[in-house]
Order: structure tokens, then sequence, then C-alpha cells
């Protein structure tokens, strides 16, 4: 007769970072898509509100973007909150945490390559806003939207991968010196 | 777990310096400078007790220096405007100084209008919490990067609390 037993196995962070990524989608991946989804959208608003809010909204992202109109998308002729290269990377932020449910089975990657994937991120935003300073080319609002992405995509995968790990660690009660996990398993008497 | 508030205070210090007048600018490329103070934090942090810590609490621990530099940027910033150091004019009279000749007369008429305006305190409040979410995401994202690039010794133990 079948009987059920609980083991307890104690696992290495290793071998449950590998089994965090193959969960369902967790409360933390929904909380960071949404927040950098909402970011662009607040961003896009201006030209479809009144004066007096479109103002409001200018006015908190003038702390985080220069705002030039040559350089921002417009509707209508009005401006939208952000630049070119801030609107691809808020947009690709969100972005960021669908590449991050694509590669949660091969977390290795995100983890021992942070530095390198950052990097070669910033390379292509970096030469673009350069050269064009330089005045050796004038980029133009793909090459800004597109490297802002570029750059977007590699912060959203780490800020996904950060809320993610939170809010697991949250759901989780932990013991005092390693990660636990209980498991019930049906075996068969022997 | 070691205490985080030195390393969150640093934060702080660099977050409320790159927010501040001129200094600020530098936000203007991709929020960098608040990705900076998330980083700072975290490296301040691993380095000073040899730790390496899970994203989360590097995103948590950025999201908190970027926060409360940026708020208290608001007012250092409306201060100094009192005070006459107007960064805030000398961005836009360089923009219409460099870019006037190909910007729309309704936008160029717009920028003279909003640079004449006098600044309040509650105005200058509302758009410095409009800011202040930004810069804690973007100062989340400079903790979680940071977290993922320093790692400096063993990992600590994710349930033990923030600060």
């Amino acid at each position: 007769m079948a009987t059920l037993q609980t083991f307890q196995l104690q696992l290495t962070s290793e071998s449950m970072e590998l089994s965090d990524t193959r969960r369902p989608v967790s409360r933390g991946w929904w909380v960071a898509f949404f927040s950098c989804l909402i970011l662009g959208m607040v961003a896009t608003l201006p030209p479809f509100l009144p004066e007096a809010a479109r103002e409001v909204i200018m006015g908190g992202f003038s702390a985080v973007c220069h705002q030039l109109p040559s350089r921002s998308y417009h509707v209508n002729g009005i401006s939208l909150a952000v630049c070119h290269r801030c609107m691809g990377i808020y947009y690709a932020t969100a972005a960021g945490a669908i590449i991050f449910l694509l590669m949660r089975n091969r977390p290795r990657i995100l983890s021992s390559k942070a530095g390198a994937i950052i990097v070669a991120s910033l390379i292509p935003l970096g030469i673009d806003w350069l050269i064009d300073v330089i005045g050796w080319w004038s980029n133009t609002p793909y090459s800004r939207f597109a490297t802002g992405a570029l750059f977007g995509s590699a912060a959203g995968i780490y800020y996904t991968k950060a809320l993610v790990e939170l809010f697991q660690k949250r759901s989780q009660p932990a013991d005092e010196s390693t990660e636990m996990a209980a498991i019930d398993v049906n075996v068969d008497a022997l | 777990m070691p205490s985080q508030k030195q390393s969150i205070i640093l934060g702080v210090a660099v977050a409320t310096i790159l927010s501040t007048s001129y200094l600020s600018f530098i936000n203007f490329l991709c929020c960098a400078g608040m990705i900076a103070a998330g980083m700072v934090t975290v490296w301040h942090y691993t380095s000073t007790h040899n730790l390496t810590i899970p994203a989360g609490r590097g995103a948590v621990m950025g999201l908190i220096a970027a926060g409360i530099g940026s708020f208290l940027a608001i007012f250092l910033n409306f201060a100094l405007i009192k005070l006459g150091i107007r960064a805030d004019l000398a961005i836009s009279q360089f923009v219409i100084d460099t870019f006037g000749e190909n910007m729309p007369p309704e936008a160029l008429d717009d920028m003279r209008e909003q640079m004449d305006k006098p600044v309040t305190f509650a105005g200058y409040f509302v758009n410095g919490l409009i800011g202040l979410v930004v810069s804690a995401i973007f100062g989340a994202i400079g903790g979680a990067i940071g977290a993922s690039v320093f790692k400096k010794g063993r990992d600590i133990t994710p349930d033990e609390g923030v600060v």
C-alpha cells in the first residue's frame, strides 16, 4: 500500500535558483512588467491631456530628460514627456521583463555575464550619442530609440530579476542558515 | 547581517548631489545619476563587508537611496531657485540658443513662456514627486545591476532584514 512520506531536502542556492525559474510567472514579474509599462505610458500621455495636467507631467519628467522638441516624438504637434532615447529605454525595460521570462531557464548567463551584458548594451548608445556630439554623424530618431531600447532591455532584465527574487523570498519562509524546501513525495512501500 | 545604513546614506548623498542644480544634467543621460547612486550604494556595501547580495536586495537599497536623494533634492533645488541660481533657465536658454532655429515657433513661445513663469513651491513639489518616482525606479535598476556586477564574497541569506 502506497504511503505518503514527506522528505525535507536541503537545497543549495544554486539548485533553488534553477527551480525558481521554472515556476509560473511570479508576482514580482508582474510588478516589474507593469511598473515599466506604466512609466512609458505616463511619458506618452502629454498630447492626450488638458494643458494643466500636461504641464505637470512634463515638469515631472524634466528632471530626468532634456525634452528637446527636435529629439522627441510628437502627437498632433505636442511632444511626449521624454526624448526618443528615453522613450526607447522606458518601453524596452518592459520588454526586458519579457526577455527575462524567456531566459528564466538559463539563470547562469544572467548572473555570470551581468557586467558584460550591461556594458555591451551601453556601447551602441554611447557611440550613437558621442559621434553626434562630435559631429561625425547626425543620429536619427530611429538610432536614438533603438540604442536606448537596447540598454533598456538589459536594465529591464536585471530589474525584473531583482523584483522576482524579492517577491519570492518574501513568500518563502527561510531556515536560519540555508534555504530549505519541503517536498511531498508519494512512494510505494518497499 | 551587517547594517546597510552607511551604504544607503552614501547612496543618498550621491543621488542628492547628482539631482541638484547643474549637476542634475547628468540625469539627461538616461538617468545616469540615479543608476550611479544605486550602483554606488551596492558597491559600498559589498566592498565594505565582502559580500555578495541578491539582486532584489540591491534593488531595494538603490530604490531607497535614489528616492530619498531625489526627495531631498526637491528642497535643495527650490532653495537654489529662490537664491537666484537657475540651472533650469540656463538649460532652457541653451536649448533656445542651440536648437531654436529648428524649433517650431509655437514650441519656442511655449519655452519662453515657461521661463517667465514664477516658480511656486507647490508646483515645483508636485513636479518633483513625479521625478522622484522615475528616479527611484532607475535607482532600483542601478542597485539590481550593482548586485549582479559587484560580487565580493559570501552570499548572504535572503531572509535577513533590509535596513
